[in-house]
């Protein structure tokens, strides 16, 4: 099965060796179909699944990519996505980026609110899994939160902060 | 690497090398600066200005992506209150004065400055601040005690207490009030609503704008569906969530022309269709 070593291959095959993995333990929680192209860092905390499908592209020179899935969490990016530079990925249950789905940088995707808005703070709410649809479009620094979901070829704009469902083709 | 079951003893001795490791770390990356007990940094942290940077006891750093930044002008004072909790990336600039209070909450890559190149003016943010992801708190801006600023706000001028803060330039709502139970008083106060005189809706009117505005903005037709009866909580329908029934309140404002009291939210049945109707359509 084809996991860290197989990031770093594809990342010497690309001739991009400034590729940085942390922490090491990924190796175990990263799955990789193979063919991904990695550039720069990619910051991989949690304890859940990661699952990567083929030809995708991390492309984290400028600033890092955070792909963190807590424990009993998953995300799944599939076939041809983009990841653009400083976005930020974080399940506690599940998110799921399309196939040939594009993340703009500085993005923040969280299937979790991780606070109540107010009352007991420390306790964490129920969450809500996000799904963003083939060849959908997240603009940079856009905000992907609870609730939000991306139907095929939805576009979401630059800066957006989405919680809702847009149907597939939309535009916010 | 699942769960696995430590002894007891075992997670303890982790945890205490954890709080260890925090604590040796602030004391290196935030010597020089004024800091409480068991303060504790995981991630970088780029520090400029220590003199007049304070850091109340047990303030937490999170380890992330990028580092935290803090800068504190010669003569000017940054201050943060104790069991206060900053994420990754926060930037923190003072000019002049950036004051924060206690147990506040700091999500990733918010930003808090007092000048903007050309005014200068003091942030004092007070106790039990959340700032959610991607928040900019820019010069001169109040934040009040307990308040929420949604993700990718931008906060201009004062924030009241307990109040949620969305949209850039940030607008701000009450809070829900089920959690404030010290504040049991506001759910007895009768609900009043200021209409504009002449404007007089019909209940139909009214709520044909809520599932027209649910329609457009949630759920794409559905809402008629999905609201079996003017009695359903629009929030345990999974309609809106806080954010959503502030940005439904506001649209209600601007379309009738009314104000909505801040008491109406701590209402218990606030979330349902009718008790929006009622708020509108009674003079």
């Amino acid at each position: 099965m084809g996991q860290l070593h197989s990031i770093v291959r594809s990342a010497l095959q690309s001739g991009r060796i400034s590729l940085n993995v942390r922490p090491l333990s990924a190796i175990f929680r990263v799955e990789v179909e193979g063919d991904i192209e990695v550039e720069g860092r990619v910051w991989v905390p949690g304890f859940g699944q990661v699952h990567i499908g083929r030809r995708v592209r991390l492309l984290g020179r400028r600033a890092p990519i955070e792909l963190n899935a807590h424990r009993g969490g998953h995300i799944w990016i599939d076939e041809g996505s983009v990841i653009e530079a400083g976005a930020s990925i974080e399940a506690t249950l599940s998110v799921r980026i399309g196939p040939g789905a594009h993340v703009g940088s500085f993005c923040k995707i969280i299937d979790n609110n991780f606070h109540q808005t107010s009352g007991d703070r420390t306790k964490r709410p129920d969450a809500i899994p996000i799904a963003i649809g083939r060849e959908a479009h997240v603009g940079p620094r856009a905000i992907l939160l609870p609730g939000a979901a991306l139907g095929a070829g939805a576009r979401v704009g630059a800066g957006r902060v989405l919680s809702f469902r847009l149907p597939a083709h939309g535009v916010a | 690497m699942n769960e696995v079951a430590l002894p007891r003893f075992a997670r303890a001795v982790g945890r205490h090398f954890t709080s260890v490791r925090g604590i040796a770390r602030a004391h290196i990356q935030l010597r020089g600066t004024k800091r409480g007990a068991r303060v504790r940094a995981f991630g970088p942290l780029l520090v400029r200005g220590r003199a007049g940077i304070e850091i109340g006891s047990c303030c937490v750093f999170v380890e992330g992506m990028l580092p935290t930044q803090l800068e504190c002008a010669p003569g000017a004072e940054l201050k943060i209150g104790p069991f206060t909790l900053l994420n990754y990336g926060v930037t923190i600039e003072a000019q002049r004065g950036v004051r924060i209070g206690a147990r506040c909450m700091f999500g990733s890559l918010v930003h808090v400055r007092d000048h903007d190149g050309r005014t200068t003016a003091p942030v004092v943010i007070e106790d039990d601040v959340w700032i959610a992801h991607g928040a900019i708190v820019e010069p001169g801006s109040t934040i009040g005690a307990g308040s929420v600023v949604a993700a990718g706000a931008v906060i201009i001028g004062a924030v009241p207490p307990r109040s949620l803060a969305t949209g850039n330039p940030a607008q701000c709502a009450p809070l829900p009030h089920q959690d404030w139970p010290e504040d049991d008083a506001a759910l007895a106060t009768p609900v009043r609503p200021t209409v504009v005189e002449g404007a007089r809706h019909s209940p139909d009117v009214v709520r044909a704008a809520i599932i027209d505005w649910l329609d457009d903005t949630r759920c794409f037709g559905d809402a008629a569906r999905i609201l079996t009866s003017d009695a359903t909580s629009l929030r345990d329908a999974g309609l809106v969530d806080s954010l959503g029934f502030v940005q439904l309140l506001l649209m209600l404002e601007k379309r009738f022309e009314v104000t909505i009291d801040r008491d109406f939210v701590a209402r218990h049945d606030s979330h349902t269709v009718r008790a929006l109707v009622d708020l509108i359509v009674r003079p």
